[in-house]
């Protein structure tokens, strides 16, 4: 029983922080290096899903748990430095995981169509929280 | 006998409080009710339309509501004296408060029993979590004024 | 100067005892074959906690009235206490049973201060029956002195659980063959200067440590006299102080001690340091006490019963909590040693 409950809370520790990584989907014809380098580059990111489409690119970051504190300034610093990559695309960057969850489903549905509506969804939300 | 020396005496022979026990007992009682809380913000973020920052409306609602029902059927007395500051301490704790003091005065009726007396207990909580908000607000005011911190 | 030590030349008896109980005491209480009543349910099916207070009470007078065949209009005088505000359920019940009635206040102490007092209106020929006797509820009480049942807040390993009892006790002119009250001391009140209303056994012992070896004094007495000195509630922490405090007093030996809280619950850690209140001193000297006096087990006992005279008042004004202890001798030996 003892046993399990460590194997139980091991798994849990190593699970929290094995998912890492950098996911872009990109329907337009810009280029996605830079968004993908200011991604990496950053220290405190831990998770990003990006998503490019017509008009917007929509960023949902997750940061190291003790960034967490900071994590609206974080955004709000990639969010500057994107703008500066892409001058004609309206950047939405949050570190909610709202944010995150919604873009994330929208890019794993992989239903085109429809991404504008939930796009202008996910970019109300991210509104809102500000 | 004078008193000094039976305190002395008294001191010597009653139990000592088990203090790192009853600290980690408190840590694993109210990690466990911010994990079923966090659990509870997930739920909300994951199948409604909230935020993370909006989710914690419902989330302690939601809370509440579990240590209500708890409080009612005598189980959060329980976890109390296993957790002590870890039940306490939570939202869950206030709720309790409220709750048993509202249960406690209902046989004296609704308006001087129950509304006279639910917030006996936390009213300090009240008072002293609005005061201490109201500091740290000021504090935190002057110090953006000056440039030291940002919002 | 006779400093609190009494004698009652007349020997009043102890005649029927009634004690009644509430459901968790009937559940895990080690005396709980030898409670004459034990309800099902906390209120015993009233609507307040109070009602079922007042109704302990008036149901271990009746017990004890009906065990001797008397009626309520036979008797002269009823004393007896309780911890709530004013005594409203002492009151009350004395309001139903229409006896003159005295309210006897010493916290914890009352079953022996109203014993005293009855076998001094009985030693005064000024009464033919009494009844005596004291109870507590844990919910009325819990909710006086400390906080609502249902909230949860740590207690240490030192507090005390208030019972839910009542023991009512017949009192007579002298009969030979019963157990028969034959001195007793009345207590200072004791201050310490302890102020944790949740170790108020360690406030207590030296209350119950005064009125021994007044009483011992004061009666030329040692404690080999006696088959057992029981005392009220000091609990297992408050009792462990007395014994300490006896063997400094120069009572080496203390194996004839009891402590009626300690063993209220037969050591069960869930209830800390044991039972308190004033229905559990009571409860047990007249049921398992009693009993063994009439079976002759024992033959001569001291019981001192220990009160903390705190409000919740003045402990929050950080006033520490004085105490008092009185003691009674009851006996089965015919002849007085006078």
């Amino acid at each position: 029983m003892k046993k399990l409950l460590y194997l139980l809370l091991v798994s849990l520790l190593l699970t929290g922080c094995s998912e890492k990584g950098t996911y872009i989907e990109n329907t337009t014809t810009h280029d996605t290096v830079p968004l993908e380098k200011a991604l990496d580059s950053n220290e405190h990111v831990k998770l990003a899903v990006a998503l490019l489409h017509e008009e917007d690119l929509i960023v949902g970051i997750r940061v190291n748990t003790f960034s967490r504190f900071q994590k609206k300034k974080i955004a709000n610093r990639i969010k500057k430095e994107l703008k500066k990559e892409y001058p004609d695309l309206e950047v939405t960057v949050s570190a909610d995981s709202k944010v995150l969850l919604e873009t994330d489903q929208l890019i794993k549905k992989g239903d085109s169509k429809n991404y504008q509506k939930k796009i202008d969804e996910i970019k109300s939300i991210a509104k809102e929280q500000t | 006998m004078e008193q000094e020396k039976y305190a002395h005496l008294e001191k010597e022979l009653s139990p000592k409080t088990p203090i790192l026990k009853n600290v980690i007992k408190a840590f694993l009682v109210g990690g466990s009710i911010c994990l079923t809380g966090q659990c509870i913000a997930l739920f909300y973020i994951t199948y409604f339309d909230f935020t993370e920052r909006t989710a914690s409306n419902p989330t302690v609602a939601t809370m509440i509501f579990i240590s209500m029902l708890l409080t009612g059927f005598g189980l959060y007395k329980k976890i109390s004296q296993f957790g002590g500051a870890g039940a306490s301490v939570p939202i869950t704790g206030f709720g309790n408060a409220v709750v048993s003091s509202a249960i406690e005065h209902k046989s004296e009726g609704y308006v001087l029993g129950v509304g006279g007396n639910m917030f006996k207990l936390a009213g300090s909580v009240i008072l002293f979590g609005v005061f201490s908000a109201f500091i740290v607000a000021l504090i935190k005011t002057i110090l953006v004024k000056f440039g030291v911190v940002s919002w | 100067m006779k400093n609190g030590v009494l004698t009652f030349s007349s020997m009043p008896s102890l005649y029927s005892t009634g004690v009644t109980a509430g459901p968790l005491e009937k559940k895990k209480s080690v005396f709980a074959e030898q409670f004459d009543k034990a309800y099902e349910d906390e209120r015993c099916d009233l609507s307040t906690n109070e009602h079922g207070h007042k109704q302990l009470m008036y149901d271990a007078v009746m017990i004890a009235l009906s065990k001797e065949k008397k009626t309520i209009d036979k008797i002269d005088f009823f004393l007896t206490g309780d911890l709530v505000n004013q005594m409203t359920p002492s009151n009350f019940t004395a309001h139903e049973l229409g006896i003159p009635y005295i309210g006897m206040f010493a916290a914890c102490a009352t079953s022996v201060s109203s014993m005293i007092t009855a076998a001094l209106l009985a030693d005064a020929e000024q009464a033919r029956w009494l009844i005596a006797g004291s109870s507590s509820q844990h919910n009325a009480i819990e909710r006086q002195f400390r906080y609502p049942l249902a909230y949860g807040s740590q207690k240490g390993a030192t507090a005390q659980w208030t019972v839910t009892a009542a023991g009512a006790v017949l009192i007579g002119q002298h009969k030979e063959g019963n157990p028969s009250i034959c001195c007793a001391t009345v207590g200072k009140v004791v201050d310490m200067g302890m102020t944790d209303p949740l170790n108020m056994g360690a406030a207590m012992a030296p209350a119950a440590m005064e009125t021994l070896s007044c009483h011992l004094k004061g009666h030329k007495k040692t404690i080999d006299d006696y088959d057992t000195i029981i005392t009220g509630d000091l609990g297992s922490n408050g009792f462990k102080i007395f014994k300490a405090l006896a063997n400094e007093n120069g009572l080496s030996h203390t194996k004839n001690f009891r402590d009626a809280g300690e063993e209220f619950y037969g050591n069960d850690p869930s209830f800390n340091a044991g039972a308190s209140g004033s229905g559990c001193s009571a409860a047990v000297f007249l049921s398992d006490v009693y009993n063994k006096l009439q079976k002759r087990e024992y033959k001569r006992v001291l019981l001192i019963a220990t009160g903390a005279l705190l409000s919740p008042l003045t402990y929050q004004q950080g006033d520490s909590i004085p105490c008092i202890a009185h003691a009674i001798e009851v006996t089965m030996d015919g002849v007085s040693v006078y």
